[in-house]
């Protein structure tokens, strides 16, 4: 690593690091808990989502990078270490640290064979994002897709399969794999940015992109990258929800409803892109000739009629795969009303705060509705009321509210001219 | 050490319908150089190829005698380029930011970034963030003026500044000027600042070159002539006369004088009633607007 490369990679704003803190924090103790009684919980799930935030850093201060005297290779490497090699490094010193603790208390109950499976299953599962961003990002042809494809369906597969030491194994040589190609991928990567909506003329020779009008047309412009967004969404969460129902299938103490409080957690991702596609806008839609009553109910109706629609798929596809999926039903006003407040605090907080606390929410907020039949009607309430909260704050935010038009860093790098291939 | 600081050669970049170049552009050492032309022209997209922001399709690019790609570090080490794209958030704070940059650099000066943060009115416990557009415009020239680069690439850097702030930059830049084999070359909208401070001109339209050239030369080769036609019917077509607006027999021409042959305008149909200067907007008007 380079002088300049570390000073890419080394570069944390403090409150980032807090974060990070607290992700390597929480890691170690559910190392530990697996290693003292191996078939209770998953740490792996969470190890999926370490690199996400280096992967967005990285994308965000893409452009400054590009201007400094440092080569595309250098600017690469910088991406590598951040978003590949941390997360590796992360899973395996947590585990080890897991290990010489509770080794220390003598409280081991995994095999040898066990823990070296979960160290293989652990580091596919921490480069797999990251990976197959880079590839994409890197190759940019059909041959990036049939990859990018193929290491999906090689991750099903070892997701889906019991943790043997041969499973294990094969992930961790999967990990290896990907780490090394990405490492020697001689460029810069380009991550673009998906949520940027573009408001005005067409530019020519581009790809057919959103733009907003007056009346009607305009709002279905405005809601046609996000139902499409949404659909993505769902999509995933039925991959969640496969995930976590074989996996529960596979001897952990997971149950069909926690999955389900996953898969919707995952589902309540999408307001978190629509939100910076209003965000992106805001100036623009407040200039428009209606009543922020309008606007407020407008976005939020946008997003119900949409957490709707990709439920649909959802709470289809589950039964179709597991049978009745009655958690997701008693989860559903749930999760509109979360959907509901996170637009706003989207707008409000910058960051996609209400995508970090969708999974505890969901999860905590699961075990409880999953406790009673009764305690379902609680769940409506809670979603009613978090529309109602939701329009509110949001109103309040679209009218009165600054930080919604302040100019937000995107991954900015649409550079002119052609990109280069390596 | 050559005496040009840019040198494009036959540069081409097509992105989607736009099509830039074949681009052949010189730009001399100790120049500063006002890049011009209007919306789309590809200002932005010249600027940035020559940073390395993309690659073109075609063609070589020397700038600060450095070849992109091939000699990229070396090249973004003599050179600061200031867009108005960049976003410094990222790093939270107007310090942390200063902080992360100046670390790449062995030529930045701690001393003239202080007085410039002072000079622009930015501090360094500032958030990024909440800074309004013109001081995060400030932020980048901050960046870009406390280093001692061989070239300056300045991208639209007025907008959103105040006219004391703009005074101030163009100051900066006169001083950036005295240091020897320094060049500038500034893309804006502000010809009549321009004007003022550049002594060299490129006008760009649709991704070709319309003309480059020293400002005071190109001005004096164009003119703009008006005057009326003695036969009712239109000016013959003449090198270096371009007709840019006919009300009844009034004509009004641009003149180049480089192509124009006077005795063969003389011997038209046609009586010169004022020959009018041009300004550099007036050129600018009559180049890309007709």
């Amino acid at each position: 690593m380079t002088s300049f490369v570390r000073r890419m990679v080394f570069d944390f704003r403090p409150a980032w690091l807090a974060a990070i803190a607290v992700l390597v924090a929480i890691l170690p103790l559910l190392d530990g808990l697996w290693l003292a009684q191996p078939r209770s919980l998953i740490p792996q799930v969470f190890v999926f989502f370490l690199a996400m935030p280096a992967l967005t850093a990285a994308t965000i201060k893409l452009p400054v990078w590009g201007m400094l005297p440092v080569s595309r290779r250098e600017i690469g490497r910088a991406q590598w270490w951040l978003a590949v090699a941390s997360p590796l490094l992360i899973v395996l010193a947590s585990l080890s640290a897991a290990l010489a603790v509770v080794g220390l208390c003598g409280g081991v109950a995994a095999s040898p064979a066990q823990i070296a499976a979960l160290a293989g299953d652990e580091c596919a599962l921490a480069v797999a994002f990251p990976a197959l961003a880079l590839w994409n990002s890197i190759a940019r042809n059909r041959l990036a897709a049939v990859v990018a494809v193929g290491w999906l369906a090689l991750l099903a597969v070892v997701a889906f399969s019991p943790l043997t030491l041969a499973v294990g194994l094969t992930a961790g040589a999967l990990a290896a794999t990907a780490a090394v190609v990405t490492y020697l991928a001689p460029t810069m990567v380009l991550l673009r940015s998906t949520v940027q909506l573009s408001i005005g003329a067409r530019r020519a020779g581009a790809r057919s992109r959103p733009t907003l009008r007056s009346g009607m047309r305009g709002w279905a412009t405005l809601a046609a990258p996000f139902l499409t967004d949404t659909a993505g969404m769902a999509v995933v969460s039925i991959f969640a929800f496969a995930t976590m129902r074989l996996l529960a299938r596979h001897g952990n103490a997971l149950t069909d409803p926690t999955a389900a409080g996953f898969a919707m957690a995952v589902l309540a991702l999408a307001p978190s892109i629509f939100g910076a596609q209003v965000r992106q806008s805001a100036r623009a839609l407040r200039g428009l000739p209606v009543s922020g009553d309008f606007l407020a109910s407008a976005s939020i109706g946008a997003v119900v009629a949409a957490q709707l629609l990709a439920f649909s798929a959802l709470y289809l596809a589950c039964r179709l795969l597991t049978g009745p999926a009655d958690a997701l039903l008693r989860l559903l006003p749930f999760a509109i009303g979360f959907s509901a407040c996170s637009l706003p605090l989207y707008l409000r907080s910058r960051n996609p705060i209400g995508a970090a606390l969708s999974f505890p929410v969901f999860i905590i907020g699961n075990d409880i509705l999953a406790g009673s039949p009764t305690l379902a009607w609680l769940g409506v309430a809670v979603g009613f009321a978090g529309v109602v909260a939701g329009w509110v704050w949001l109103r309040f935010e679209l009218t009165r509210g600054r930080r919604a038009y302040r100019p937000w860093p995107t991954a900015t790098s649409s550079w002119r001219g052609r990109q280069l291939p390596g | 050490m050559t005496d040009d600081a840019i040198v494009l050669s036959r540069v081409t970049s097509r992105r989607g319908d736009f099509q830039l170049g074949p681009l052949d552009w010189t730009v001399p050492r100790g120049a500063v150089m006002a890049f011009i032309g209007p919306n789309g022209a590809g200002k932005t997209t010249t600027l940035d190829l020559m940073m390395g922001l993309g690659q073109p399709d075609g063609g070589a690019i020397e700038v600060a005698g450095q070849h992109q790609p091939k000699d990229e570090v070396a090249l973004k080490a003599r050179v600061a380029y200031v867009n108005p794209d960049l976003n410094f958030a990222a790093w939270g704070k107007v310090g942390r930011a200063i902080d992360f940059i100046s670390g790449f650099y062995a030529d930045w000066d701690n001393a003239r970034c202080a007085r410039l943060l002072a000079e622009f009115g930015l501090d360094r416990n500032e958030r990024v963030a909440t800074l309004s557009f013109g001081a995060r415009m400030k932020l980048s020239l901050v960046m870009a003026l406390s280093r001692d680069a061989e070239v300056l690439l300045l991208d639209e850097p007025t907008v959103g500044l105040d006219v004391a702030t703009r005074h101030k930059l163009f100051g900066e830049i006169l001083d950036f000027m005295k240091r020897e084999g320094r060049t500038v070359v500034i893309s804006s909208h502000q010809l009549a600042d321009l004007e003022r401070l550049a002594d060299h001109v490129a006008i760009l339209n649709h991704g070709k070159l319309l003309t480059s050239g020293r400002m005071d030369e190109l001005v004096e080769r164009y003119e703009q002539i008006d005057g009326r036609l003695t036969n009712g019917r239109s000016l013959p077509a003449l090198d270096g006369v371009r007709v840019l607006a006919r009300d009844g027999d009034r004509v009004r021409a641009l003149l180049d004088r480089k192509f124009a042959d006077e005795t063969e305008l003389a011997a038209c149909p046609f009586e010169v009633l004022a020959r009018t200067p041009l300004t550099l907007e007036d050129l600018f008007v009559a180049l890309v607007a007709n």
